[in-house]
């Protein structure tokens, strides 16, 4: 107990000490998470077009059968549009369920294999 | 207790932006029904969900997004899956759900209880992100 008392002021000043040193520790852990913070902060500021969503759900699939038929490249076989088609019905595959990115495409479609889509 | 205050704050902003998202999907689908655009009424509406899909995120008891179709004709299963589809290959709105705390995705018919459910965090694509947060 005398010695408690004799080293009192050492052993308060250890204590603040290793809370000092987790409190340190704790911050430094925090920031390695920043980046999956900021991540988080941007999916949940995103601004979602509701309005494509619907129109993919409801005219996407029509839409996709429609441009699928008129650019598969085995129309254009032995054509020089062969290759762009096979480009086209590529890119085709990858937005099929997204009816803003088919009508870009179905302009594209149009433009580069001088195609009219009803 | 900043750190304590801070959830708070995200607590009620998640709710609200929750609701925001609800509602305007439900406003686009009225809009698409009305224009004739949709043969089918969809409704979105928070379930409770799964609580197999759980995640880091997820809100107790409100993980489920659910989708149903309200009027018109009853969806047959192949248009429940596209529907799902069209969802789940939207990744931005994946990951918007995945970070409001949704962990289920849930597609019904308006009759009976048929109907389909995903996990939404497999078709996310962020899970190192998840998984750096030491939850699981």
């Amino acid at each position: 107990m005398k010695i408690l008392l004799t080293y009192k002021w050492f052993i308060i000043s250890s204590l603040e000490f290793i809370i000092i040193i987790l409190l340190v520790y704790k911050n430094r852990k925090k920031k390695d998470l920043e980046f999956a913070d900021q991540e988080i902060k941007r999916s949940k500021d995103a601004d979602i077009d509701m309005g494509n969503v619907l129109r993919s759900i409801n005219l996407a699939p029509e839409l996709y059968k429609k441009l699928c038929r008129v650019c598969h490249p085995d129309r254009f076989a032995g054509k020089p549009q062969e290759e762009i088609a096979n480009r086209l019905f590529q890119e085709l595959q990858l937005v099929q369920n997204n009816y803003a990115e088919l009508t870009n495409l179905k302009i594209q479609i149009e433009g580069e294999l001088g195609v009219k889509i009803k | 207790m900043w750190g304590y205050l801070s959830t708070i704050q995200d607590w009620f902003s998640d709710f609200s932006e929750r609701r925001r998202l609800v509602r305007n999907f439900n406003l686009s689908a009225r809009d698409a029904y009305v224009r004739k655009q949709a043969p089918t009424l969809l409704e979105s509406s928070i379930s409770m969900g799964e609580s197999a899909f759980r995640h880091a995120f997820s809100k107790y008891f409100a993980g489920g997004f659910r989708i149903k179709a309200l009027s018109g004709r009853p969806l047959a299963r192949h248009e429940m899956v596209a529907i799902s589809e069209v969802v789940l290959s939207n990744e931005e709105l994946v990951r918007k759900l995945i970070s409001l705390g949704w962990d289920t995705l849930e597609v019904h018919d308006n009759a009976g209880y048929s109907g389909i459910k995903y996990k939404l965090y497999d078709y996310s694509g962020i899970g190192g992100i998840i998984e750096s947060k030491g939850f699981n």
